[in-house]
């Protein structure tokens, strides 16, 4: 209404509308004041008429941006609401891993399987490595006691050869007893195929020791080949490891830390979406104060009239100008009053309380 | 490998050079031998000073020679390896088998 107040104020309503009448005749003075009742009232009528127009224009456009307005936040709204979603599903995934939910996992767990996993096959290593030790004495052991056999077969060659010379001693001796001989030379006879026999059997332990060594050398050969390992290979996978676990958990803080804040937007988001929902009640306030103005501009128009309507009995000149004076005090005075009125309490900005 | 080994007041140590693989086993029991048979022998360092490499076996080769050294009674540990050495004893956690000494 203030408003409303300060466009009659620019109108240059007249007050007092005109000078003493003791120092200008009442004849004269008639159609003066009549042309200026008639030019008030078409200023009046003319801006009660555009401030109308721009006021229907004003309300449109409030409504069609208000309209905009509501549209926009249903798409933020529902935009909020699936970033919310996809944050919530981010974080189940980084929080549980392919194992199913009863044996979730985090990316610090999963890590540390990772270096237990290195450091059990490092262990194995080890443990073979010792192993291959105890085997090597193994073996030693059992080459000291073929080379032993050796030896021993080696003796037991050299007595089977004199034995196999004695048997022959005892068939000539028995050659030169003649009749006599014959039984002992069967028995040398004898003695000397066992003699034989001996040597032949000698001969293939003998064989068999030489495969036994042989397949000893190749026994050591193989746990030279399992317990030597280049652990300048194991330093630099254990290194990767490290270092790729330190990547995953910085990674997973990161990640953790990006989803903490896209949920921390995704709550001032909503928050600011309440506002600007509330917000959208000035939408009712603004009808109202722009219905109270539309409601000032039709007081002017009817004022305007009466003005006018004034204007007209001045020219006719049934009345006298004394009474007409008086009749336009007594308007002017009502239109005042209309405007000194006090606004409605909905309509005071200052006391509507929003959020 | 070149070895030398110094007893002295119950303590053997056990200077190790060069490079220790499988084939060093021969003489890595002979430099130990009288350290292990030493009766007055409490404790026996292998100074890994001079050692410029060992692979695993090198490593099983001593985890072997301590459980022969806890058998006889014997506290072993490994003393100054080098720092290639000590990256290699630090990755395979060997300190939790065997007392290294800087």
């Amino acid at each position: 209404m203030a408003l409303f107040k300060d466009l009659v104020r620019k109108q240059s309503l007249p007050a007092p509308l005109l000078p003493p009448l003791e120092r200008i005749g009442e004849e004269a003075l008639r159609p003066v004041l009549g042309a200026f009742l008639m030019a008030q009232a078409s200023v009046l009528e003319r801006s009660a008429r555009n401030q109308g127009a721009r006021l229907e224009r004003a309300e449109l456009l409030m409504t069609e941006a208000v309209l905009g307005f509501g549209q926009s936040l249903k798409q933020l709204d529902d935009l909020v609401h699936r970033e919310f979603q996809l944050s919530m599903e981010l974080r189940r995934v980084m929080d549980v891993s392919g194992q199913g939910e009863q044996e979730a996992q985090s990316v610090g767990a999963f890590a540390s399987r990772i270096l237990g996993t290195l450091d059990l096959f490092v262990q194995a290593m080890l443990e073979t490595g010792q192993s291959s030790f105890q085997l090597v004495e193994e073996t030693s052991g059992i080459r000291s006691r073929s080379s032993s056999m050796t030896e021993a077969l080696v003796e037991l060659a050299e007595v089977a050869m004199r034995i196999q010379m004695l048997s022959l001693n005892a068939s000539i001796e028995a050659a030169h007893a003649r009749q006599f001989g014959a039984g002992f030379a069967i028995v040398a006879g004898e003695v000397q195929k066992l003699a034989v026999r001996s040597s032949r059997i000698s001969d293939q332990i003998s064989g068999l020791v030489r495969e036994t060594e042989s397949a000893l050398e190749r026994t050591s050969a193989q746990v030279e080949l399992i317990a030597s390992k280049d652990l300048n290979e194991v330093i630099r996978s254990k290194q990767m490891a490290d270092a790729m676990v330190q990547a995953l958990e910085t990674s997973d803080r990161n990640a953790q830390d990006l989803v903490g804040q896209m949920e921390q937007v995704n709550r001032e988001v909503r928050d600011a979406l309440t506002i600007a929902h509330s917000a959208l009640q000035f939408e009712d306030i603004v009808h109202q104060l722009l219905g109270s103005v539309a409601a000032g501009s039709e007081q002017l128009a009817r004022f305007a009239l009466r003005v006018a309507a004034l204007a007209g009995e001045v020219d006719l000149g049934q009345r006298t100008m004394a009474d007409l004076l008086a009749q336009a005090t007594l308007d002017f005075e009502g239109f005042g009053r209309e405007l000194d009125d006090p606004e409605p309490a909905s309509e005071s900005l200052s006391q509507i309380e929003l959020f | 490998m070149a070895y030398r080994t110094v007893i002295e007041a119950g303590r053997a140590t056990v200077f190790l050079d060069g490079r220790i693989s499988f084939r060093s086993y021969p003489d890595f029991r002979a430099a130990t031998l009288s350290a292990l048979e030493d009766l007055e022998v409490r404790a026996i360092h292998l100074d890994m000073a001079g050692v410029e490499f060992l692979d695993s076996s090198a490593l099983g080769m001593i985890l072997h020679f301590n459980q022969k050294a806890l058998a006889a009674a014997k506290a072993l540990a490994i003393t100054r390896p080098a720092p290639p050495i000590a990256a290699i004893l630090q990755v395979v956690n060997f300190g939790k088998l065997v007392t290294i000494l800087p």
